[in-house]
């Protein structure tokens, strides 16, 4: 394909198009599987992605344009650091600097569409939140029931008392 | 399965897989905890993700399992056991970086207290290290005229543990209860392993709380390394070069004979290792690495890696202790390696006969014995203990530091053996001046 890069529709939920070109597309191995399926049809120029919204979407889109440019640092496990601008570039620090439930969102958008520096990016995020929390905290935050029996909570909270007198 | 377009309002609703990235994520025990005590499935899922290894790995370098070998809740227990013993250290630590005079006997038990942690004390010791540490990495030298009393601290405390890790270790060997040879009855092997562990006290610690590990994988990649230059030789001239030997050797194996000729070429000509005239009694001579690196010491060392690369190369030679010289015998050939001399030609029975005569010895079949791996191990400690006779002054420090050897040797009592670690790891490597000495002394 000598010819200038040609483009691809990604289709949301809503049903908006969003012309992207093909190498920004590739970055979601979703996207590379089905268009490898069909390689013989020079007419796919549209992949429908029902799970995920237009909002999202567009937070994708942006994420994948820029990692083509400046691939984002490999994030090491265990963080580092629970800052993410110590863990990533700029960019991505300020990228995931948004309400949680779009955070989630890109992570749920991130694993259907299988982009893995994203998905790294979203659930090094959540994991810098949980610092600090208590049980009940996360709880709270990640609107979380408890199943423990009372009993089995004292239980678990005697096995790592260690870990709070640090 | 398809996902409904809600938004996602909990973090349940995230696949599992998901939520063990997450989880991998997390920085510090304390949030692995307090997801764990969230509920049940971040419980299990804490449990499975591999999380309490990687946090375990970041947090220490020495004495960790090898990959796989434990389960989450191994590491779990096993993080929860030192995390306890890292605060005993620091606590020990600190009050022996209090600026007042210190109490002798206060000194004393904290230092024993953290050499009995061994290895598990490495990482808070080095850290401590590290945090004190006013001389560049560059500064290799041991002069330490400029060091901090901290520093002082800290550099003694990283070596007597290590010290007292690796007595624990030579004792063990002494002893033979150490596992290693438990799968393992190869006597080559074994030899490897006594050299190396005397080597051990030698390692340059300050390199990191992992020093050991990587020097010991260095010192067995280096051997491979010359083991494979020697293989390649052999294959790419797989003939034996024509016999030219009198039909007397008709007995000989050639094959033996071949192998050795291209590893005495590799070994004594192409890497040039020899013998150590000029400074016989560099107790560095007995080091398997800095031989290594240096290409030359006393006859036991050129002659225990001769054999471990013999080893490599299938052939099995042996380590024959003549009195004051040491050879290697090749039993496959009836003939003997001067490894000291460069091993410039096949030795016999006869000249090694001379050999003792010229050290005023009646030459009888013992000293043609072969040294078992033990042996050779005591005969390195033994050639250890007559350097630093040499080269320590006599005063105190010195006749410790020899009776911190000679403890090795005499299963002495724990009290003893600190004490002498203590003044063993001071001399030995701080090489500090009569200042600092004295300081030491008062503690």
């Amino acid at each position: 394909m000598d010819v200038e890069e040609s483009t691809i529709n990604l289709v949301s939920a809503e049903g908006d198009s969003s012309p992207v070109p093909l190498s920004v597309a590739k970055m979601s191995e979703l996207v590379r599987s089905m268009m490898d399926e069909e390689a013989e049809d020079d007419d796919v120029k549209e992949i429908p992605l029902p799970n995920v919204k237009s909002q999202v979407l567009h937070k994708v889109i942006e994420f994948c344009e820029h990692h083509l440019k400046e691939p984002m640092t490999e994030i090491e496990k265990p963080l580092k650091s629970n800052s993410m601008s110590d863990v990533v570039q700029k960019f991505y620090a300020d990228f995931v600097d948004i309400e949680q439930v779009l955070l989630f969102e890109l992570i749920l958008a991130a694993n259907y569409m299988d982009i893995k520096p994203l998905l790294d990016l979203t659930c090094a995020t959540v994991a810098s939140m949980i610092k600090g929390k208590t049980p009940e905290d996360i709880r709270t935050t990640f609107n979380i029931t408890n199943d423990f029996s009372p009993e089995e909570e004292a239980q678990v909270r005697e096995e790592n008392k260690w870990c709070e007198e640090a | 399965m398809t996902r409904s377009l809600s938004t996602p309002s909990s973090l349940e609703e995230i696949p599992s897989s998901v939520l063990t990235l997450i989880i991998r994520y997390l920085s510090d025990p304390q949030s692995l905890c307090a997801m764990e005590q969230s509920c049940k499935t971040f419980q299990s899922l804490c449990m499975s993700s591999g999380s309490w290894g990687e946090l375990y790995r970041a947090r220490w370098k020495s004495r960790v399992p090898p990959k796989r070998r434990w389960k989450d809740s191994h590491y779990k227990d096993d993080y929860h056991r030192r995390h306890l013993i890292d605060a005993q250290l620091q606590l020990c630590i600190d009050s022996l970086m209090v600026t007042e005079t210190t109490e002798r006997q206060q000194v004393i038990r904290a230092v024993s207290q953290i050499m009995s942690f061994g290895t598990d004390a490495m990482d808070v010791c080095w850290k401590c290290y590290m945090a004190h540490k006013t001389t560049t990495d560059d500064d290799d030298k041991d002069d330490h005229e400029d060091l901090n009393r901290k520093e002082l601290i800290a550099i003694c405390l990283l070596r007597s543990v290590h010290c007292a890790v690796v007595f624990d270790d030579v004792k063990n060997l002494c002893t033979h209860n150490s596992p290693i040879f438990d799968d393992d009855d190869d006597p080559g092997a074994e030899l490897e392993e006594y050299a190396i562990t005397s080597s051990r006290m030698f390692f340059d610690i300050k390199q990191g709380p992992d020093a050991v590990a990587i020097t010991n994988q260095w010192i067995r990649q280096q051997l491979d390394n010359i083991a494979t230059q020697v293989k390649t030789q052999i294959k790419q001239n797989p003939a034996p070069p024509q016999s030219t030997s009198t039909n007397t050797d008709n007995h000989q194996d050639p094959i033996t004979l071949y192998k050795l000729q291209v590893l005495n070429t590799v070994f004594f000509d192409t890497l040039n290792f020899s013998g150590n005239t000029d400074n016989y009694y560099d107790f560095h001579n007995s080091m398997m690495h800095t031989t290594l690196r240096r290409k030359t010491a006393i006859p036991m060392t050129l002659a225990v890696l001769y054999k471990c690369i013999a080893r490599r190369i299938g052939v099995q030679v042996d380590i024959i202790g003549l009195p004051g010289h040491i050879v290697i015998g090749v039993p496959a050939l009836d003939r003997y390696v001067d490894v000291f001399r460069k091993g410039q030609r096949f030795l016999t029975r006869t000249d090694c006969e001379r050999i003792v005569h010229s050290y005023g010895h009646v030459m009888v079949p013992e000293f043609m014995q072969p040294l078992t791996p033990a042996q050779v191990f005591r005969r390195i400690l033994n050639n250890c203990n007559n350097c630093l006779a040499q080269v320590f002054p006599p005063n105190a420090s010195k006749r410790m530091a020899i009776e911190a050897m000679r403890a090795i040797l005499i299963n002495p009592t724990q009290e003893q053996l600190l004490d002498c670690l203590r003044w063993f790891s001071t001399v030995l490597w701080g090489n500090h001046s009569s200042a600092h000495l004295h300081e030491m002394s008062r503690w």
